[in-house]
């Protein structure tokens, strides 16, 4: 069954079949929470909020656009509320949580190394994860966006409400910034984690 | 193009988003670019690293959306809706399409007349909405009414008989035929008055009465949803309407007819179908009523505009704004007892229409369920 048409039944009051919408879109609204807020028990609850919001407003969603784009959208600007209600730090700073959750700096990424390091650190899935949460809340959601939910441009455009130049010059500064703060984190970690385990080498 | 502007290329190429000319212009420059080389073998490399970031969604998060949503009923969705009576008189021909349309929106599920209440809660809610109203919604043709299901409650156990009883309850001769005169009022003209401006002597004018007695009048009022509410409303109407439609309104009559009603003792259909749908019986059964001659397109409209504009949803409260619509000619000889009189005043006096408006703070009903009185007395050849 297609989005409009479960719609149209939770509209005729099937309140039921709105839970087909929720299973088929939980896991992209989850994660998109979640690589915004950072958390899993604030991606929990604004994902489920979304959903709730999206419910409450059926009867404003005209299909003009595809459902998913609302979706995402409403839950876009779900967590961004959440994320500006909560004074977020923007991640642009050299500092970051180590592993005893202690801010620590950074050393400046060694030019030396390539990007290859920033592909490796990204092997570390943690390493990838401190080092999404550390970029901007728009970063992290047109990141998101892109290749978690797996939307085109185009969806994307709709979503922020942008063009599609936009989406495309966004999307590679955010690739940017993530392989920036993954050689920074990366750097940091690779180093030690050479010196530790005695391997010297730069890949 | 700077290596940076390539970055931008390299990014569209992961994304297969390149133009085919951005294609043939990044890979002419990674052919002499091992740098872009790399970064692109990076990137491609990095990619599935962050589409792997996804995780499941959490188990209880289907089930707790499903919760918070079943605690609600916010006012733009559907609430379970009413069911209401219209009983278009099965009995009676076509012509006597003097229809009552309810349209009831609302959190109780009122019982099926004849048919045992929901839940004693609905009961509950339905009671206070009806009060001591009975509602006959009988439908009147000619003068006699065939069937006036007297003493047929909302909300209360109906015992009562359905509408198989014949001779309308005592409170229906309250209204007179009035074939010769003015409509005999006790009440001041205040409430109502004939439309038209030459009562008497063009009484001879006067179309084929069509009478509803007081007891009809308790419960004229009507609802009116923002048009884009997509609530669930389940509408009545007897087989003879049905016909009508068909005859009149083939294309409405098919949305219907694609629904399979339910069926109560009486005969009368149950629909279960979309505010459109209503609306659109409405403006149908709106434009068959007998206007003067002269009443236009416009004058019609207008009309209907000041109809709806006297329907509104409290969205806090859920109380509606209601209002009493009666057919010129057609007026409660008494007003209701139980009606204060000083809560309608008179909005509105068009020649074949008279328009009341309750005052805001009056609520004889807990919630908000209306319905909307149209008569057709055109003609009466069945």
């Amino acid at each position: 069954m297609d989005d409009l048409t479960i719609i149209e039944q939770v509209l005729q009051g099937n309140t039921n079949a709105f839970g087909l919408l929720v299973e088929r879109y939980q896991a992209k609204v989850y994660n998109l929470a979640l690589r915004m807020c950072g958390n899993e028990e604030d991606a929990f609850d604004l994902s489920q909020e979304s959903f709730v919001r999206a419910w409450q407003n059926l009867s404003g969603f005209h299909r003009d656009a595809a459902f998913s784009t609302w979706l995402f959208r409403l839950t876009s600007n779900v967590c961004i509320d959440f994320l500006r209600s909560q004074k977020r730090r923007a991640a642009v700073s050299l500092t970051y949580l180590d592993d005893d959750n202690e801010a620590a700096q950074l050393d400046l990424p060694d030019p030396g190394l390539g990007p290859e390091a920033a592909a490796l650190a990204a092997e570390d899935r943690e390493l990838l994860r401190r080092a999404m949460d550390q970029l901007s809340p728009e970063c992290r959601q047109i990141i998101t966006l892109r290749a978690i939910d797996d939307l085109s441009y185009a969806q994307i455009a709709e979503i922020l409400n942008v063009q599609e130049g936009t989406v495309k010059s966004r999307l590679s500064r955010a690739r940017t910034q993530l392989k920036n703060k993954l050689l920074q984190i990366g750097n940091k970690s690779f180093r030690e984690a050479s010196i530790l385990s005695g391997r010297g080498d730069a890949r | 193009m700077s290596c940076e502007d390539f970055v931008l290329l390299i990014s569209g190429h992961l994304d297969n988003e390149n133009t085919p000319e951005q294609e043939a212009q990044l890979r002419a420059h990674l052919q002499t670019c091992p740098d872009c080389r790399r970064l692109l073998t990076a990137w491609q490399t990095l990619e599935p690293r962050v589409q792997a970031l996804a995780e499941p969604a959490p188990e209880g998060l289907k089930q707790s959306v499903m919760d918070r949503i079943a605690a609600q009923s916010g006012p733009r969705l559907v609430r379970p809706a009413k069911r209401f009576r219209l009983n278009a008189g099965a009995k009676l021909g076509l012509a006597a399409a003097c229809l009552i349309l309810l349209v009831g929106v609302g959190a109780v599920s009122l019982p099926k007349l004849g048919s045992k209440p929901a839940s004693a809660d609905a009961l509950e809610k339905a009671s206070a909405v009806t009060e001591a109203a009975t509602t006959d919604l009988a439908v009147y043709g000619e003068a006699v009414p065939e069937e006036a299901p007297a003493e047929q409650t909302f909300g209360t156990a109906p015992d009562a008989p359905e509408a198989a009883e014949p001779a309308p309850g005592p409170e229906s001769t309250d209204v007179m035929p009035a074939a010769t005169d003015a409509p005999a009022q006790t009440e001041p003209d205040d409430y109502y008055r004939s439309g038209s401006t030459d009562a008497d002597g063009a009484s001879a004018q006067r179309r084929p009465n069509v009478d509803i007695s007081r007891a009809d009048w308790k419960r004229c009022m009507d609802l009116s949803l923002d048009n884009t509410a997509p609530v669930l409303l389940y509408t009545e109407f007897g087989p003879s309407l049905l016909d009508l439609l068909q005859t009149e309104a083939p294309e409405l009559y098919d949305r219907f007819a694609e629904l399979t009603p339910e069926t109560s003792e009486d005969g009368s259909l149950v629909y279960t179908t979309t505010y459109g749908d209503i609306m659109a019986l409405q403006e149908w059964l709106l434009a068959r009523l007998p206007r003067s001659e002269d009443q236009d397109e416009e004058a019609r409209a207008a009309e209907f505009e000041v109809m709806k504009r006297f329907y509104e949803l409290d969205p806090d409260s859920g109380m509606l704004n209601r209002v009493i619509t009666l057919r010129p000619g057609q007026s409660p000889v008494q007003w209701p007892a139980d009606w204060p009189e000083d809560w309608a005043r008179r909005l509105r006096l068009e020649e074949n229409w008279s328009l009341f408006f309750p005052e805001e703070d009056f609520s004889p009903m807990a919630d908000d369920l209306a319905f909307l009185v149209l008569l057709d007395d055109t003609d009466q050849t069945p």
